[in-house]
């Protein structure tokens, strides 16, 4: 399904901004639940310093999925008063966003006004964590797949034929689009799955820890733009009513320089489930699967790890990363705890191990945690549906 | 430029954008006429005023309208008797550069508006969720695609765009020019927000606080003092110079009394909550969303003062004259400002922002500073273009009045 490399590249942007094909780019950087966000420039602007930093809120990084700002977050909150954080284009990032014509889109990295990476950064983090791994001769690469489903309204899912494409009830040509446009923005696109309750699995290739990352968060952004451009969702949710469990972030690492244990994974994989699941929703995938290892070519491939489609790519894989290094590297006590049974209990395990600070960070883990309790305390005082319906002829 | 027609575009004190289309002959020749009554009324659109002030054209303003080439697009002033009208307040802040560079000083602003984007057929906006920053949210980008890209092909410089706090909402940045030219850059950018909405099937609002529930739309101001190419309020490696701080304290000292500016609506004292990125005491710091008055850093180039407290829907150039006329005063008294808040300022013991409407209105009307800097005509004739809004204000009821209070004294 590869068919050209997307055109990149600020030699590029200028041919097509002189040429007209491109007047707007995307500025951006994913959020801790793996949404892109940033700002649109006119191309003209942005080829006049394609370096120059662009200012967002900080508090944006941290907030919750519907953007609430929480002030239990030691990095943002009213007391510090919201200030500006960066986002310093990486050019190297720079293509044409293939499903949206005449734009182009760059990613980059967070950091302060004094120009640090901000260690709240998922991208920021994993990045620091591939780099730690190569500096032990330990060397990453990352295939990811992303599943959701296509829904009509809540409940009513698109019916897709297992060919992805032809005769399906695809009338709006989401799919189809997505995946050209992700080509052509040099997403590597391996292959697609669909199915009859509108689920579908895009896959990609095996690229560094980053670039799988930014490539699957601009896979979902595009797969849920060009739904909303048609009144209908793309939807990452892990569980919806009456239908089979989708929503899964798949990941296959190739490791070489390292031996992995699979039962020491498997109990680290535990004390990060909550970034792996990071919603209330997403915890019903239950336990992480423990991962298969073989030997491939001299590296350990390790198969079967799953995240929640709603967690960050980069979160995910650096929790996984966070996993494989500390394991290596030993000497870090992994708390002999049950099995998580919600997410704030999942906080607690990922907030008390010194290993997932060690390798996560102090900042990632401070400002995470608070989010995770926020999500679940909201959803305890929330009444639900299910409530109503059950009880409320009782008494 | 055009051959043919010209949208000559004044603005009235209230702050809202009229439209004269008007040859290029008759624009050269002079002599095209307003009522007097429309320049000067309030909402109501019934001012005790007979007669007429004359649309005086800023050619030099002129641009073309990129989707119709036979029509350019112009700012104009108003006259009396041939001259700049009192109450005109383009020429108001016209004058208010023409001060400063008397000092051969210019003044350099940069505007951010925010705006909702509404379904005409359910009066709500194009999304709910609040989803800041999100490039995903293609709902109304049609339209600010358009803004952005028609608008720097009429020379107004929008420079970036995105969702912004509220479902629906949205936030265009202007690029920093001379005053003048901002608030022209801001207000033409407003006026046809609502023109490319309507093109797209939308509405647009820059109302202030059209939702209870939504973020407030605001219009923030950038704004720094140069003197022979160098930023007179940079003071390395990374402060504010004595100058900055004067012309800061300015600025601070005159936001309570000149919060009516801002807020020429009743509905623009909604804003004023706690956390709601709207401030609500008198108080600066560096790079804090919770304060009225914001420093921000950026060397020579981008250090600058942002005012945070004006409403979408103010008047801007009345609203940037006076905040510009309030700083370059605090310059000349060599005024020195407060101690910047540290923290929360929705937290903090600070002199508070006029909450209400009335109060605004009232501390506008007895402000010393404001009967001191502000031309006097302008002033009575804003003062009483809003009187009725005042009257209204109190007498109106709302609709959750009586969905909050209807069925009292019932138990």
């Amino acid at each position: 399904m590869r068919v050209e490399a997307g055109r990149r590249g600020v030699d590029w942007l200028a041919e097509a901004a002189a040429a007209a094909e491109v007047h707007t780019v995307r500025v951006a950087w994913a959020d801790r639940l793996g949404t892109l966000r940033g700002k649109r420039l006119p191309v003209d602007l942005f080829l006049s310093s394609p370096e120059r930093r662009i200012a967002f809120c900080d508090g944006m990084i941290v907030v919750d999925v519907n953007c609430d700002v929480i002030q239990e977050t030691p990095f943002s909150n009213f007391e510090t008063g919201y200030p500006d954080m960066y986002l310093r284009p990486e050019l190297e990032t720079l293509v044409e966003v293939g499903w949206a014509e005449g734009e182009a889109l760059v990613l980059g990295q967070l950091e302060d006004h004094e120009g640090v990476p901000l260690a709240v950064a998922p991208r920021n983090v994993l990045r620091r964590i591939v780099s730690r791994l190569a500096e032990d001769a330990v060397e990453v690469g990352a295939r990811l797949s992303v599943s959701g489903r296509l829904m009509k309204g809540r409940g009513e899912p698109f019916r897709l034929f297992p060919d992805g494409l032809g005769g399906s009830e695809d009338p709006p040509g989401i799919l189809r689009e997505a995946v050209d446009g992700l080509v052509a923005s040099g997403v590597a696109v391996r292959w697609l799955q669909t199915d009859r309750e509108g689920g579908f699995r895009l896959s990609l290739d095996s690229l560094s820890p980053v670039d799988a990352a930014d490539q699957a968060v601009i896979a979902k952004a595009a797969l849920k733009e060009l739904a909303r451009a048609r009144g209908v969702d793309a939807v990452f949710m892990s569980a919806l009513p009456g239908l089979p469990r989708s929503g899964q972030l798949g990941v296959e690492l190739r490791l070489s320089g390292v031996e992995v244990d699979p039962i020491d994974l498997q109990r680290r994989f535990a004390c990060v489930r909550a970034l792996l699941q990071p919603s209330i929703n997403a915890f019903r995938l239950g336990p992480v699967p423990s991962p298969a290892a073989r030997r491939v070519d001299g590296a350990t491939v390790l198969t079967g790890l799953v995240a929640a489609s709603e967690a960050d790519p980069a979160t995910a894989l650096a929790a996984f990363a966070a996993s494989i290094g500390a394991g290596r590297e030993g000497g870090h006590a992994v708390f002999d705890v049950p099995e998580p049974e919600g997410l704030d209990g999942a906080a607690s395990v990922l907030e008390v191990n010194d290993w997932t600070r060690t390798w996560l960070g102090d900042a990632f883990v401070d400002n995470t945690v608070p989010l995770l309790r926020h999500e679940a305390a909201i959803f305890r005082a929330a009444v639900t549906d299910w409530e109503l319906d059950r009880y409320w002829s009782a008494g | 430029m055009a051959d043919t027609w010209i949208d000559l575009v004044w603005t009235d004190l209230v702050g809202r954008s009229h439209v004269v289309r008007a040859t290029r002959a008759a624009c050269e020749d002079g002599g095209i006429e307003v009522p007097r009554a429309r320049a000067l009324a309030g909402f109501d659109g019934d001012a005790d005023a007979v007669g007429t002030l004359e649309l005086h054209p800023d050619l030099a303003s002129e641009r073309s309208l990129p989707w119709d080439p036979g029509v350019g697009v112009c700012v104009a002033d108003l006259l009396e008797e041939g001259k700049p009208s009192p109450h005109c307040s383009r020429s108001f802040l016209r004058g208010v550069a023409e001060q400063a560079a008397r000092d051969r000083r210019a003044i350099e602003a940069a505007v951010e508006l925010e705006f909702y984007l509404v379904e005409p057929a359910t009066g709500l906006p194009v999304y709910q969720q609040i989803d800041n920053y999100n490039l995903s949210r293609v709902e109304g980008e049609p339209v600010v695609g358009a803004l952005r890209n028609e608008m720097r092909t009429m020379a107004v410089g929008v420079e970036a765009s995105n969702p912004e706090y509220g479902g629906g909402q949205f936030e265009i940045n202007i690029a920093h020019s001379d005053l003048l030219s901002a608030a022209d850059q801001a207000a033409l950018a407003r006026l046809f927000t609502a023109v490319i909405a309507r093109r797209h099937g939308l509405d647009a609002t820059y109302l202030s606080k059209p939702w209870t529930d939504g973020s407030s739309s605001g219009v923030h101001v950038h704004q720094s003092l140069w003197r022979e190419g160098r930023n007179e309020f940079f003071e390395p490696p990374e402060a504010l110079s004595p100058t900055g701080r004067s012309y800061l304290a300015g600025l601070l000292g005159s936001v309570a009394d000149f919060a009516l500016l801002g807020s020429p609506t009743p509905n623009g004292f909604h804003r004023r909550a706690d956390g709601s990125f709207a401030p609500t005491v008198v108080a600066w710091a560096t790079d804090n969303r919770t304060t009225a008055v914001r420093a921000v850093f950026g060397g020579e180039s981008g250090t600058r003062i942002e005012h945070r407290d004006g409403g979408a829907d103010c008047n801007l150039y009345l609203t940037m004259g006076a905040q510009v006329l309030a700083g370059l005063d605090g310059i000349e008294r060599g005024a020195e400002p407060p101690t910047a808040v540290v923290g929360n300022a929705y937290a903090q013991d600070l002199p508070g922002l006029p909450r209400t409407y009335l109060e605004a209105y009232e501390r506008l009307r007895d402000s010393e500073l404001a009967a001191r800097l502000l031309p006097g005509p302008l002033l009575s004739a804003y003062l009483d273009a809003l009187g009725p809004e005042v009257e209204l204000s109190i007498v109106s009821s709302a609709d959750w009045e009586r969905q909050r209070y209807g069925e009292v004294p019932l138990g």
